[in-house]
């Protein structure tokens, strides 16, 4: 059996030391424990009451944006993710998260990681959007 | 108790599409990093991150 590697920045430490019991549950729940077990297929094969909980690179910007380019840039450059926590949606439709209209779950907050590998990533900061932000380079340590 | 559903037949594994900077990449693996330990249960990983 393969072990997945969860690192961690120090962003992400302090970012769980000031959340709640709820939104210390949800990620452990969601992210660390599904990823702990099963890996990022787990992550990206998610289920919530038959509606997967989106997780998705970070590259994925909003054309809108000024910078557009170079934030697709940085986000390919430092394989960047990220996956919908599950706290804070705005209907509190379905265990924290709401039913999208894409069909998949979402959430105000999202987790950010770096993925190394099927077995490997490094979780890096917990934000909400929108405005959807990039972690800056000095959060990835 | 939040309820996890394992992964259904009807979604297959997603590639990742490799687009990343290598280079970068390398220096993020190789650079030291803390560990998520393992927890047998919530309450544990509660009173890990108050000991942070």
């Amino acid at each position: 059996m393969t072990s997945n590697k969860l690192d961690r920045s120090s962003t992400f430490d302090q970012k769980l030391k000031g959340f709640g019991k709820q939104e210390r549950k949800a990620i452990f729940t969601h992210f660390i424990t599904t990823f702990t077990e099963d890996g990022f297929n787990g992550l990206n094969n998610y289920l919530i009451d038959g509606y997967f909980v989106r997780n998705k690179k970070s590259d994925n910007v909003d054309t809108n944006c000024s910078d557009f380019i170079e934030q697709v840039k940085y986000a390919q450059k430092h394989s960047l993710w990220h996956f919908h926590a599950g706290f804070y949606d705005y209907g509190y439709v379905i265990k924290g998260y709401e039913l999208s209209s894409k069909n998949d779950l979402t959430s105000q907050w999202v987790i950010h990681y770096q993925y190394f590998n099927d077995n490997h990533i490094k979780a890096v900061d917990v934000t909400p959007h929108p405005p959807f932000e990039l972690p800056s380079e000095d959060k990835l340590t | 108790m939040l309820a996890k559903v394992k992964k259904p037949q009807k979604k297959e594994k997603t590639e990742v599409n490799f687009s990343f900077d290598l280079k970068q990449m390398k220096k993020s693996v190789e650079a030291p990093s803390e560990r998520m330990p393992k927890f047998k249960n919530f309450e544990d990983f509660d009173k890990w991150i108050d000991n942070l």
